[in-house]
Order: structure tokens, then C-alpha cells, then sequence
């Protein structure tokens, strides 16, 4: 397997345009590539550990990475999914602290690190960039909150649902025009829901059943997407 | 914002402040607080009433908050009217900066005993973050904290008994508020803001309570809540000794 990588150009970075760095100026995108460093990480490897200490700013080129936590009984809860152009564990660098949870690839992924200080002082000079920030975090402390109250109101069943339509959106289809665009496990799929891998099983089948979805594989194809909308119960 | 009573502080109001809030009301801030507020020309302090809103979901933000005294509860309105506690908010805290990102606030902020604050109207805000990236970067630290927090209590969600939950927010409350002079929690809740925060029912909640009692892990009298084996407790709610 080769796994040497030629590091992705910044300047012909397809993802870029839709990445907090969009509005970089040519020069401060010429000090990011300069700096910055990269590796291909493959399913089973980590990205990062909780209660290590970041040295830079994650970016993804191309593929998709859980983020994930692992309570004492060594059980993993997916808190959030990214994909390319999204960037990583800038949480802990902003606030100083280890990183409070882990992050590993669904697939093969490449990223670029880019350092911290190099980061920093991108965000010092570039207000556009410190105010993209500020709403890709508020962006995601809604998504957080409004996955507390799913977590707390709603059954397995409708998060279940949830979590298909929120994949299907996050991660588009492939060329059939049905099928979502990624290969989860389907202990990954309970990792996001929180609920027994055994239990994600049972309701997947019975969406087949009701002829919602269809399974091929890890792939899972949407047939009848009013039918999961009203399984999910998503009044808002 | 109709709830919300812009009122003249006395001046003891704003010079006395209780002990326990002193260094709270301006934090990740290294200059005074009154440098701090100087910055903010149309800022002014606010004191809302006990059960009255400082904001509502998917309202357009007005502005921020910063709470000086009083805790708030943010919560939203899920399916069947159902209420569900997101947080706590208390002295120190910043309410409303995502939704000013947003355009719409995320969740109903509501005074759960009386709050004073310092409110900062929305253009001002942006304007004086735009200039100054220093404190940008203290706000996105608040983000951050309670993006955390926010990913806890879903992991606690997923993986966590009600009985886990139940006892892991009784310790948290004790960590975040304190305690009293007689060592009863310094924050009071009532059941159903209890139960609203933990994700259950009020029955539930009562059961489980109860059975804290009689296990003599916590006291209760006039709806106080005194933690009696903090050990015993962490245990039950599978985290680290406090």
C-alpha cells in the first residue's frame, strides 16, 4: 500500500472555497501552505486523542472523520461527523485545553495540519476569519443543543430516522441518486444514534419492512423519504 | 424583549456586589470591569424578574447578555409542548452571542430566580469584537465551553441511566453553584425544572429522589437538596471521584 502523499496545493484546494479559509488573502494562503504539514490516515487509525494536547489545526481534504467520545465501560458516542473542507479540533486550540475527545476516519482521509501558531496568527490579522469562526461555533453549539433535546424527547426509533435524513444531507448521494454517500458500520451508525448497535439492526430492517429504505451492505439507499420524515417526527 | 424592564440600578446596586460574584461578571476579560464596560457606550444594565424571558426561541437577537447576578435557565419547547433543559446560565455567563451568528436564538432564556445584566445591543457587540480579536477569541472560548458541555450531556444522554444522570447533575450542581451555610446545594430548583434538566419524567425523578433518600446519599427539606455522600454518589454516576 503506498502511503506516501504528496501534501494537497492550498491554492488548488477544491474544498477550500467552501472551508473557513475561503477568504484568505494570497499571501496568507501562501504562509498556510508553507507551514503546514499532512498525512493519509485509514479506518482504524486515529487523527487525535482525548487528553493529548493539539499542535495545530486539522483541515480535511478529502474524505469523511467521526468525532467521538469513549465513557469508563469503554463505550463510544459519535458526537458529530465531518467531512471534506471541515476542519478538526480547533476547540481545544482555541481554548487552550487537551482534546476532549477523539477523532478517526470512516474512510480514507487526507489532512492537512496546519500549526498552531500559524493558525493564530491568521486569526489575529484576519477578522473574516475570526468571524467565521464564531459562526461555524455557533453553527454547531445549535446542532449540539438540538441534539440534546432529540436525545432526551425523542425514541430510537425517530432518531433512528433522524439520523438517516441528517446523513443523507450531510454526506449527499452517491450517482444513483438514492444511496448515501457513506460507509458506516452499523455499530457506527448506534455510536451516532446512542443506542445498542443490536437495537440499530432491528429498526433498519423493520425501515425496510415499511419499504423506507433499502440495504445493501454498509449502504444504505433511500426509497421513501416522506415515509422517514415522518418516522423521524421532525417538527422543527 | 417585551418582558424585559430596562431599569436604573442604584448605585449601591452596582458597587456592592456579593462576595461570591465579585470576580464572576466579566470573565476571560484582563482589564477592570469598568474598562470593560466603558466600551460598550450603549450597554446598559438590566434586572428581569423571576419566570420572565431575556429571550425566546427563534426570536432575532437584540442583543447579548452578561450575567452579573441570578441564574437562567435555557431550555427549548420540544414535540407536545414539552419543555427540555438545555443549561444553567449564571453569573459570568454570556447569553444569546450564537444566536446573534444565527439570526435567531437557539432556545427561551428564562430568569429562574431573579437575574441582573448587562446587556450590550447586538451592532455594538459585533462591532467592538470586529476591532478587537482578542476578545473574539474569549468569546469563542465561551462557544467552546459550551459546545463541551453540550457534548457531555449528549453522551451522558445516550449512555447514561436515568439513575446515572439524575446523580451525575445532582454533583455537577453542587461543583457549578456550591454549597450553603447548612451544606444544602446553593441553587433552588424546582422538581419540574429538575426533571426538565435530566431528560425524564417528574414521577421518575420523584422515584428516584426518594430512593436517594432512603439510601442516604442526599437530604431534602424545603426542596433543598443536600448532598450527603458525594463517594457514593459518583460512583452511581460512573464518573471520577469528586
Amino acid at each position: 500500500m503506498n502511503r506516501k502523499l504528496t501534501l494537497p496545493s492550498c491554492e488548488e484546494c477544491q474544498t477550500r472555497a467552501c472551508s473557513i479559509f475561503s477568504e484568505l488573502t494570497k499571501a496568507e494562503m501562501d504562509f498556510v501552505a508553507e507551514s503546514k504539514g499532512g498525512n493519509i490516515y485509514k479506518r482504524g487509525q486515529n487523527i487525535f486523542y482525548e487528553g493529548t494536547r493539539p499542535s495545530g489545526l486539522h483541515c480535511i481534504s478529502s474524505g469523511k472523520v467521526k468525532v467521538y467520545k469513549i465513557d469508563h465501560t469503554g463505550k463510544e458516542q459519535i458526537v458529530r461527523l465531518a467531512k471534506a473542507g471541515d476542519i478538526l479540533g480547533y476547540r481545544s486550540l482555541i481554548s487552550g485545553e487537551l482534546y476532549s475527545s477523539f477523532a478517526a476516519p470512516l474512510e480514507d482521509a487526507v489532512i492537512c495540519t496546519i500549526p498552531k501558531e500559524v493558525f493564530f496568527e491568521l486569526v489575529e490579522k484576519n477578522s473574516t476569519l475570526s468571524m467565521r469562526l464564531m459562526r461555524l461555533l455557533s453553527r454547531e453549539l445549535r446542532s449540539a443543543e438540538g441534539r440534546i433535546s432529540n436525545m432526551a424527547q425523542k425514541t430510537v426509533r425517530e432518531r433512528l430516522a433522524e439520523t438517516l435524513l441528517m446523513l443523507a444531507e450531510f454526506c449527499g448521494f452517491e450517482k444513483d441518486g438514492t444511496t448515501i454517500d457513506v460507509s458506516l458500520t452499523r455499530e457506527d451508525l448506534a455510536n451516532i444514534v446512542g443506542t445498542a448497535t443490536e437495537t440499530v439492526i432491528r429498526f433498519l430492517s423493520e425501515f425496510k419492512q415499511d419499504k423506507s429504505i433499502d440495504l445493501k451492505g454498509r449502504k444504505i439507499r433511500v426509497i421513501n423519504r416522506a415515509n422517514l420524515v415522518r418516522t423521524a417526527n421532525i417538527y422543527d | 424583549m417585551n418582558d424585559l424592564k430596562a431599569v436604573k440600578l442604584t448605585k449601591s446596586d452596582l458597587q456592592t456586589p456579593s462576595p461570591e460574584n465579585e470576580v464572576a461578571p466579566f470573565p476571560f476579560w484582563e482589564s477592570s470591569k469598568e474598562d470593560f464596560l466603558s466600551h460598550f457606550s450603549n450597554g446598559r444594565y438590566i434586572k428581569i424578574n423571576k419566570n420572565a424571558y431575556l429571550f425566546r426561541e427563534n426570536d432575532p437577537p437584540q442583543g447579548i447578555f452578561c450575567i452579573c447576578e441570578g441564574v437562567s435557565k435555557l431550555a427549548r419547547t420540544g414535540k407536545n409542548g414539552k419543555e427540555y433543559i438545555i443549561r444553567f446560565a449564571q453569573p459570568g455567563d454570556w447569553l444569546g452571542v450564537s444566536g446573534i451568528y444565527h439570526g435567531t436564538h437557539i432556545s427561551d432564556a428564562v430568569a429562574i430566580e431573579p437575574v441582573k445584566s448587562f446587556f450590550v445591543p447586538k451592532d455594538e457587540f459585533i462591532r467592538f469584537l470586529n476591532r478587537n480579536s482578542q476578545f473574539s477569541l474569549n468569546v469563542m472560548k465561551i462557544l467552546c465551553d459550551e459546545i463541551e458541555k453540550a457534548e457531555n450531556r449528549i453522551t451522558a444522554l445516550a449512555q447514561k441511566t436515568a439513575r446515572e444522570r439524575v446523580a451525575e447533575i445532582l454533583l455537577n450542581l453542587q461543583q457549578v453553584y456550591g454549597i450553603d451555610n447548612n451544606k444544602y446545594l446553593n441553587i433552588l430548583l424546582t422538581r419540574k425544572d429538575l426533571a426538565n434538566f435530566v431528560g425524564i419524567s417528574n414521577a421518575t425523578l420523584s422515584r428516584l429522589m426518594s430512593d436517594f433518600q432512603r439510601k442516604k446519599l442526599i437530604r431534602i427539606k424545603n426542596k433543598k437538596i443536600r448532598l450527603l455522600d458525594l463517594k457514593k454518589l459518583s460512583t452511581l454516576a460512573r464518573i471520577a471521584a469528586v
